[in-house]
C-alpha cells in the first residue's frame, strides 16, 4: 500500500512537471498572438460536481458553487456535501478574503486562501501585463505571465484543451489545470493536481452554469415545492 | 469534525422524526408517538430536495430514495446531480460516490461522523424523540402539522437556524422537511411515493447500487 501511495505521489508530481523551458518568438508570427481566453467574460456562476483525491488515500465528493465577477475580479464559492449540507463559504475581492462558514477540517485560513488562488487561476485571466510568447518543448505554443512570485503558462493541447500550470520562481510547480472544452464551454470538465507530498487532486464535472441575472437570491416567495 | 457532526446529526435527527411522525397523532404527546412508531417496520420513500443559498440564482435540486427497515437500517441515496449513496446497518456506516461509472468508498471521514449520526437515528426510530436535549421543539396545528425544532445546542448557533418539519394530518406521511442554516440558506427536502411497512430487501442495506 505504501508503495502504491509512494508511486502516487511521484505520478502527481511529475506528472505535469516536466518541460517548462519555452523557447521564444523573436517575433511572434499572426496566428500565435493570440493566447488562450477560456475565461468568462460577464458575471457568471458554475455548479460542478467535484471529486477529491489526496494524501494519503482520501476520496471523496462535493458540490461546488462558484461565482465570478470578472469585472471587479470577485469570487464568491460554496462547497457542499452530496446531502445538501454547506461546509464551506467564502468570498475574496481584490480587498481581501471573507469566510462566512467553514466546517472543520475546512476551517484554516490556508485552505480558504489556497482554494480561492486556485479558483483565481481557474477562472479569472492573469493579471500580468509581462507576457512572454513561445513553443514548449513539446513543440506547443504558450503564453507566459510572469509575476513577482513566479509565472503562470497557458497552452493549447489535444481537443481544445488548455493547460495552465503556475510555477513559483524557482521553477517548482505550484498547480497544474486542465480545462476540456465541451458543448458547455471550457469549464465542462476541470482537472486541478497540486504536486507534493500532500498533494492533492481535483475533477471537476459541470452540473449547471448560469449567466449573469443581477439576482442571486430567489425571495421566499417565488420558490417551488409545497409551501 | 466534532461540529460537521453534529450539523449531520441535525440533519439526520429530523428525518428521523419527520418520516416517523404518525399522523393524526396529538403533536405534543411523545408517548402516543412512541407507541406509534413502535409500530413502524419499513419505510421507502422518493425525496426531491432543493438547496437555496445567496450564491445560487435559483435553487440547486436533488433526488434520491429513502429507505428505511428496523432496527437500524438505512439507505440514503441520491441519483442526481451528485450520484452518492449512505448505508447504515447494524453500527456499520459507509458513504460512496460515483466516479466514471465506477463506485467508490469515500474515505474522508464523512461516513465515520454520520456513523455516530445513523447510531443516534436508531433511537430516534424508537419514538425517543423527547429524549434528546439538543433540540427545543414547538407544534402548531393548522392544515398540516408543522413542527419546529431550534438546537439548543449554543454550539449550533450560526450553523443551523430552525428545523421545520411539515406532516400530513391525511395520511401517515410527511411532507417536507425545511433545514434553515441562516437567512439566506435552507434545505427543503419534500418527500413522495411513501411506503410503509412493506418489505424492503435486505441487501439494500448492504450494497450498493
Amino acid at each position: 500500500m505504501k508503495r502504491v501511495l509512494l508511486m502516487l505521489t511521484v505520478v502527481l508530481a511529475l506528472s505535469c512537471q516536466a518541460g517548462h523551458e519555452i523557447k521564444l518568438f523573436d517575433r511572434p508570427p499572426a496566428e500565435s498572438s493570440a493566447c488562450p481566453c477560456p475565461y468568462p467574460q460577464t458575471k457568471s456562476r458554475f455548479i460542478h460536481a467535484i471529486e477529491v483525491r489526496s494524501f494519503p488515500d482520501v476520496k471523496t465528493a462535493l458540490i461546488g458553487v462558484t461565482l465570478i465577477d470578472p469585472a471587479s475580479r470577485s469570487i464568491s464559492c460554496a462547497l457542499m456535501s452530496a446531502e445538501g449540507m454547506a461546509v464551506f463559504e467564502a468570498s475574496a475581492t481584490p480587498a481581501g478574503l471573507e469566510i462566512s462558514r467553514a466546517l472543520p477540517p475546512l476551517d484554516s485560513q490556508n485552505f480558504a486562501r489556497n482554494m480561492m488562488d486556485d479558483i483565481e487561476m481557474i477562472f479569472l485571466p492573469p493579471q500580468s501585463t509581462d507576457i512572454q510568447k513561445g513553443t514548449l518543448a513539446d513543440g506547443r505554443r504558450v503564453c507566459r505571465y510572469q509575476s513577482n512570485d513566479g509565472w503562470l503558462d497557458m497552452a493549447g493541447g489535444e481537443g481544445g484543451k488548455i493547460e495552465i500550470k503556475r510555477y513559483e520562481k524557482g521553477g517548482g510547480l505550484k498547480r497544474c489545470v486542465t480545462l476540456a472544452a465541451g458543448a458547455s464551454g471550457h469549464y465542462e470538465a476541470i482537472e486541478l493536481a497540486a504536486p507534493g507530498i500532500f498533494g492533492y487532486r481535483l475533477t471537476m464535472t459541470l452540473i449547471d452554469s448560469q449567466g449573469p441575472d443581477g439576482e442571486l437570491f430567489v425571495p421566499d416567495e417565488n420558490r417551488g415545492g409545497d409551501k | 469534525m466534532r461540529r460537521y457532526g453534529a450539523v449531520i446529526k441535525i440533519l439526520f435527527f429530523c428525518l428521523g422524526v419527520g418520516l416517523l411522525w404518525p399522523a393524526g397523532a396529538p403533536a405534543d404527546d411523545f408517548a402516543a408517538l412512541r407507541r406509534d412508531a413502535a409500530r413502524i417496520r419499513t419505510i421507502s420513500a422518493d425525496f426531491v430536495q432543493q438547496k437555496h443559498m445567496k450564491i445560487l440564482s435559483r435553487p440547486l435540486v436533488s433526488e434520491g430514495r429513502f429507505y428505511f427497515a428496523a432496527p437500524d437500517s438505512i439507505r440514503w441515496e441520491y441519483n442526481k446531480p451528485l450520484k452518492s449513496i449512505v448505508l447504515s446497518s447494524g453500527g456499520n456506516t459507509r458513504r460512496y460516490f460515483f466516479s466514471g461509472g465506477k463506485i467508490i468508498e469515500d474515505t474522508a471521514g464523512g461516513a465515520q461522523a454520520m456513523g455516530l449520526v445513523l447510531a443516534e437515528v436508531a433511537a430516534w426510530m424508537k419514538g425517543e424523540f423527547d429524549a434528546n436535549p439538543s433540540f427545543a421543539a414547538s407544534v402548531k396545528e393548522g392544515a398540516d402539522t408543522v413542527v419546529t425544532m431550534k438546537p439548543a445546542e449554543k454550539n449550533m448557533a450560526g450553523m443551523i437556524e430552525k428545523i421545520e418539519i411539515t406532516l400530513s394530518r391525511k395520511e401517515p406521511a410527511i411532507k417536507t422537511v425545511r433545514i434553515v442554516e441562516n437567512a439566506s440558506t435552507e434545505t427543503r427536502i419534500n418527500f413522495s411515493n411513501m411506503v410503509i411497512n412493506q418489505p424492503v430487501n435486505p441487501s439494500l442495506f448492504q450494497e450498493v447500487p
